[in-house]
């Protein structure tokens, strides 16, 4: 729960929108690129471990916020 | 509007005008193709039809000099049905400009012509060089103000983000101006564009399917124009795809030199290419055969910028890395995807003679690359 917080957080603070919609990948966010590694650089920031790797390839963000969890 | 309002709207029109562009046009890889396609799509976003029918070929240049090596194969980028277009030498144009080209793109602008130009960056805020140093570079200008001595600009800026700025007319002025001293030839290109709305484009399927099987024979597209201009020798189609896949497997690992053109151009195809293919087949063919299994194509070409500007930026490789090693694979699933889709036309939109047809040339040959989904798979099967 705390890891959805922090990445809804995070996007907010990348992109001024609330994060909706966790059944979308990176990819359905609307991010370009610098904004998915801003992304990336905020939860590293807040003490997650995880990689561009775990961000790209997860198949929804449900399943990208399990990957935060696991990465504390 | 009586006759003092209406005159008081156009005496606000002669001093401020700003003519239609999007900065999210389907093409942004690339400067000079994007503008076009910026004009055209913020006058007429829901007609697909002139899109669709181009950007389908792709060219690999294996000497490149100052081009990237991989782009987008356009006869003539300026070349457009819903673009009245004049162009003209630099050196010409000057006759015509007079002191001021702030002054004369207002003028044009106020007429409803876009102008398309190469400036100095040095004094173009929000650019890279900015201040720092030249930099001649192509820009579309698309609106002025004359009371606040600005004109609005589309372009890349400091982040390479296709985005608006503005710049102040005498810097404007000293931009062009300072371009006349650049030695390359094409800084003398000089186009003015005007959105033609009486216009028509209609998708042609027979038109598209000859030029994506040109696509998947690695043809070279000009060929089609040898009796205007020779065709160039660089490598189309899928030889380009993999001359660019060799190309960053071959990049040496902290070569910062990574371009960001190209994986972004390849993701623009993608996306052209499923809107594509599903007009062809319709939605339900689409959604039954291919839909699934072109999306872990997209899902790797959307990755793909980000894994580059990663490398290039932050010199983390390992998403680069990880698609790397994917990318043969990826290409013949999208060689397998688009030859599916033909054959299912070829087929006569019948369901019936899909279902009997294998789907695929090389679908025995194909494994499903390890993002697909299962009903991506079964889908496939389906057609089988």
């Amino acid at each position: 729960m705390q890891a959805r917080k922090v990445l809804e957080q995070e996007f907010h603070e990348v992109t001024g929108r609330e994060l909706t919609d966790m059944a979308v990948d990176v990819f359905g966010l609307g991010l370009d690129s610098l904004g998915i590694l801003s992304l990336l650089g905020g939860l590293r920031e807040a003490g997650y471990n995880v990689s561009l790797d775990d961000l790209l390839f997860a198949a929804s963000m449900n399943e990208f916020v399990a990957m935060m969890a696991n990465a504390e | 509007m009586n006759r003092v309002e209406a005159e008081h709207v156009e005496d606000l029109r002669r001093h401020r005008t700003i003519l239609p562009v999007t900065t999210n046009p389907s093409i942004r890889a690339y400067q000079p193709y994007a503008y076009p396609v910026s004009i055209i799509e913020a006058h007429a976003p829901k007609n697909r039809d002139w899109i669709l029918s181009n950007f389908i070929h792709l060219a690999y240049d294996e000497h490149p000099i100052e081009s990237p090596s991989l782009c987008f194969y356009s006869y003539d980028f300026a070349a457009n049905p819903y673009l009245h277009t004049i162009r003209a030498g630099r050196k010409w144009m000057q006759r015509w400009i007079g002191h001021s080209f702030a002054e004369f793109a207002h003028a044009q602008l106020l007429d409803g012509w876009y102008i398309y130009a190469f400036v100095d960056e040095f004094f173009i805020p929000r650019r890279p060089t900015y201040g720092a140093s030249p930099c001649y570079h192509d820009v579309l200008i698309y609106g002025s103000d004359s009371d606040a001595g600005i004109a609005h600009l589309l372009g890349y800026d400091e982040l390479i983000r296709f985005e608006t700025t503005h710049v102040s007319w005498a810097e404007l002025d000293a931009a062009y101006e300072s371009c006349a001293n650049a030695d390359q030839p094409w800084t003398r290109s000089f186009i003015l564009f005007k959105f033609n709305a009486m216009a028509s484009y209609r998708f042609d399927p027979r038109f598209v399917v000859a030029e994506l099987e040109l696509f998947l024979a690695s043809g070279n597209p000009g060929r089609a124009t040898q009796g205007l201009v020779m065709p160039d020798g660089r490598l189309y189609g899928v030889a380009a795809l993999e001359a660019y896949r060799d190309e960053l497997l071959d990049t040496p690992p902290k070569d910062t030199g990574l371009d960001l053109h190209a994986p972004r151009a390849l993701l623009e195809h993608s996306n052209l290419m499923s809107e594509r293919l599903q007009l062809l087949l319709g939605d339900d063919l689409w959604q039954r055969y291919i839909s699934k299994r072109y999306s872990t194509v997209l899902r790797f070409y959307s990755a793909l910028p980000v894994a580059v500007f990663s490398a290039k930026q932050n010199n983390d490789r390992s998403a680069l890395h990880r698609l790397m090693a994917d990318f043969p694979e990826i290409i013949r699933q999208q060689i397998s995807t688009v030859t599916d889709a033909l054959d299912c036309r070829h087929a006569g939109f019948r369901h019936a003679e899909c279902r009997k047809k294998p789907m695929g040339r090389d679908r025995g040959d194909m494994t499903t690359w390890r993002y697909a989904t299962k009903e991506a798979d079964d889908a496939g099967a389906q057609g089988s």
